[in-house]
């Protein structure tokens, strides 16, 4: 057992310090470190010289022409015996795939010739010659939205001149539209005023994954393994919807119609309307005569929609039988209060009934 | 069946659906459809709550077992208008013995969209976002064009779903024969008067977006909300986006001179972007909720006070891949009482993209009734290639007992396997001791299937 848990935090630990490269490749070493170029000495090594279909000697330095490609064995063997096995290692083995739909439409040469990049792989694959070789090696979108033609195309939300359309469907912004963590708060309102942007990537079916509250089984339920989602009835949430609702009332809202409460409470024998379920409030909740000392009356001007969230049954209500014209509890009407409903209306009736 | 002969036959499948879906023997390259089935079985015990006297209900067994289905295309050829045609179709179903052993669904989303020029329309079941009255779905039309830097939105139809207000079992969906004979169920299902309707008008100048809204909705019992809101975001220093939102409840015009109109929620936010560290947050929120219930709702005439909430948030971006966000919130309540949120979470994820995650969090919430503290730990990372675990664990600590409890601990672990991109198995298991649980293990199986040949990532 032990040898097992040995074995289990290796392998966690040993994943865990890896660097974030899709290869261990030295880069740096060869494109910087080799002696090179002199009498007797190989030829330099440019990007090229690997990375292109063709190459031709120019004095002493490969100059590539043809395609861009990743490396293949035949560019190692004139340096190295064994050049099939040193690249396979040289690659991150099984988990060094290319992450899902971060191909781009992209042509090297005409950027190559640009005079900002200067013929210069490394302007934009600066990680290739970094001190430690570490990211970026595939630059970030920044870079190339350094240019001012990709700027305003971004400022535009034009995705699609580097970006495959349907690749859209399965990328996360990371600088435009940020689906950083504050992005949950702010989502909402980026939505409501450009639905048409959410959906070059969304489906509407999207939105369900979270707010779907039709279904009977929770996101957070549906998906233990997403740590990082912002999903808001993970754990005990049973316990804790109560306080979350009295917390920041009416947030419930975004995603539960209101009655959906009581529809719930009823189910599981804790709504006004199950016979013989236990109130939830304390002795003198709406009588006085107890430790709640009528306390029901302010808890109500807080957050009204707790307590609709059990006691809205319209004329039924349990509200009613006090606060009726003529009833115990007097006008629960705020100062001032003049009504949106016509005269007559059944909101209006359940407590005048004829009366004004 | 082999992993190439799988891809090769969806490929092949996905350009025959396209070509049916786009009545051309061959489809364009550009028309595309993916899909996602997901079947999730639970096993866990349930009780109804104690009853009068604190005598207990009788446990049961229960094994639901849940099924999601998607389906949409895109960029479907039609006569003279290339890339038009797109759709969604979205479903659920379950059976399981849980409010008994019923059956239950819906669809959630039935929706066709032509896009062509300037101008797109959507047909069916959908989703509308509009201001006060939030996460609409209906069945309906939304006509939208664009013209220059504005957009403009118009939707109508009958608000889908107010069956959500019943209990669920055959009172939601209702078997055929039940629904056929019980006059209640086929009320339940009469829509008649759930009306909506609204209109969306957005401008884009520079960095930046307004949007002013009109949202209308009708119950059974009448007009339920009638708003007006309004959203405004910019970006005035390259390090500095403002935006806010407010909502205006106009039920009160309905009737002429009666109920004055109210601002129902505003929010307004202030975010430094852009630095090195991480960024940085402050937010104010305010809400009337007794103008965010259906003014149709008896409720709704007692009125009642606003809150407010103000909040700062702090994220930074730390060596070796810790990111540690920090979140503060003052909440003040009718008559002043106040209330507050606080936040501390750490997370490290090293590796590429995110392939470990390791993290805690330390959260307070304080009500006037209630508050707790809670610690959470969890941990995910990729074993394999295709193998990947995740444990997830919370201790809520309550100021007052729940049902003579105080703590209320959770842990969940759950590993998942990927058989190729198709194919995803879940298996997961949950132990609990909270107020409403003495002890319990509960067990969940999720397998997904995901159809999307012709892209190279997954589905959103």
């Amino acid at each position: 057992m032990r040898r097992v848990g040995a074995l289990v935090v290796g392998v966690v630990l040993v994943s865990a310090c890896t660097k974030g490269l899709l290869t261990h490749f030295p880069h740096r070493q060869h494109l910087a470190g080799l002696a090179c170029g002199a009498p007797g000495q190989p030829a330099c090594l440019s990007c090229g010289s690997c990375h292109r279909g063709e190459t031709v000697r120019d004095g002493g330095v490969e100059v590539a022409t043809g395609a861009w490609h990743p490396p293949r064995a035949e560019s190692c063997t004139g340096c190295h015996d064994e050049a099939a096995r040193m690249l396979a290692r040289s690659v991150r083995p099984a988990l060094a795939t290319l992450p899902a739909g971060k191909a781009v439409t992209f042509e090297h040469d005409p950027h190559l010739a640009m005079p900002a990049i200067k013929g210069q792989c490394v302007t934009c694959h600066a990680g290739a010659v970094g001190d430690t070789g570490g990211p970026p090696l595939f630059p970030p979108m920044e870079t190339c939205l350094g240019c001012h033609e990709h700027r305003r195309q971004f400022d535009r939300g034009s995705c699609t001149g580097c970006h495959r359309p349907g690749d859209l469907r399965g990328l996360k912004p990371v600088s435009f539209l940020s689906h950083d963590a504050a992005w949950t708060r702010r989502h909402g309102l980026v939505a409501r005023s450009e639905p048409a942007r959410c959906e070059s990537c969304h489906a509407q079916t999207s939105c369900d994954g979270c707010h779907d509250a039709t279904r009977p089984m929770s996101a957070a339920a549906r998906n233990p393994e997403r740590l990082e989602a912002e999903l808001v009835h993970r754990f005990d949430f049973l316990t804790q919807h109560a306080v979350e609702a009295e917390s920041q009332p009416g947030t419930c809202l975004t995603c539960h119609a209101q009655p959906d409460c009581d529809a719930c409470h009823a189910a599981r024998g804790v709504s006004p309307m199950n016979r013989g379920a236990v109130s939830p409030h304390p002795g003198g909740w709406a009588s006085g005569a107890g430790a709640a000392r009528n306390a029901h009356g302010p808890a109500a001007r807080r957050n009204l929609l707790s307590c609709a969230a059990c006691h809205d049954q319209g004329a039924a209500s349990t509200c009613v039988r006090c606060h009726r014209v003529g009833g115990l509890g007097g006008s629960p009407h705020p100062a001032g209060w003049q009504g949106a409903a016509p005269a007559g209306a059944p909101e209006c009736q359940a407590c005048h009934g004829g009366a004004p | 069946m082999p992993p190439s002969l799988l891809r090769h036959a969806s490929r092949w499948a996905a350009v025959a659906a396209c070509g049916v879906v786009s009545g051309r023997a061959v489809a364009q390259q550009a028309s595309w459809v993916d899909a996602r089935a997901t079947m999730t079985a639970q096993v866990f015990q349930q009780a109804l709550l104690p009853g009068p006297g604190g005598v207990g209900a009788p446990l049961e067994l229960a094994l639901p077992v849940m099924t999601t289905a998607f389906l949409r295309f895109g960029a479907v050829d039609l006569p003279g208008a290339p890339d038009a045609l797109g759709g969604e179709l979205s479903a659920w179903g379950r059976l399981g013995p849980r409010d008994g052993w019923l059956g239950d669904g819906d669809v959630t989303t039935a929706s066709a969209q032509l896009r062509t020029g300037r101008w797109r329309l959507t047909v069916g079941r959908q989703v509308t976002l509009p201001g006060t009255s939030r996460f609409v779905r209906f069945d309906g039309v939304t006509a939208g064009v664009r013209v220059g830097a504005v957009d403009v939105d118009a939707y109508a139809g009958w608000v889908a779903l107010p069956r959500w207000s019943l209990p669920r079992g055959a009172w939601v969906l209702g078997f055929l024969g039940e629904a056929l004979e019980d006059p209640r169920l086929r009320e339940a299902q009469n829509r008649a008067g759930q009306l909506t309707a609204g209109a969306r008008v957005g401008l884009r100048a520079g960095p930046v977006r307004a949007l002013v809204g009109f949202h209308e909705q009708r119950d059974a019992v009448g007009l339920a909300v009638r708003a007006v809101s309004a959203d405004v975001q910019g970006q005035p220093l390259a390090w500095l986006a403002l935006g806010g939102h407010g909502s205006l409840d106009l039920t009160g015009l309905a009737v002429g001179g009666g109920k004055p109109v109210g601002v129902s929620e505003a929010r307004l936010f202030a975010d430094v972007v852009g630095l090195a560290f991480g960024t940085a947050s402050l937010d104010y929120s305010f809400q009337n909720t007794a103008l965010l219930l259906p003014q149709t709702s008896v409720l709704a005439a007692f009125g009642g006070g606003a809150w407010h909430e103000v909040g700062a948030e702090l994220t930074a971006q730390l060596p070796a891949r810790v990111r540690v966000t920090g979140r503060g919130a003052g909440q003040v309540y009718e008559r002043g009482v106040p209330g507050g949120r606080g936040l501390v979470r750490a997370r490290w994820s090293p590796g590429l993209e995110g392939r470990w995650l390791v993290q805690g969090e330390l959260q307070r919430t304080q009500t006037a009734e209630n508050g707790f503290h809670q610690v959470r730990v969890g941990a995910r990372g990729r074993l394999l290639r295709q193998v990947s675990a995740a444990v997830d664990a919370s201790l809520f600590l309550y100021d007052r007992p729940v049902l003579g409890l105080r703590e209320s601990m959770t842990g969940v672990v759950s590993a998942e396997w990927a058989f190729g991109r198709q194919l995803r198995l879940l298996v997961s298991t949950t132990v609990l001791r909270t107020p409403y649980a003495a002890f319990e293990v509960q067990g969940l199986a999720r397998l997904v299937f995901e159809w999307d040949p012709a892209t190279a990532g997954g589905l959103p």
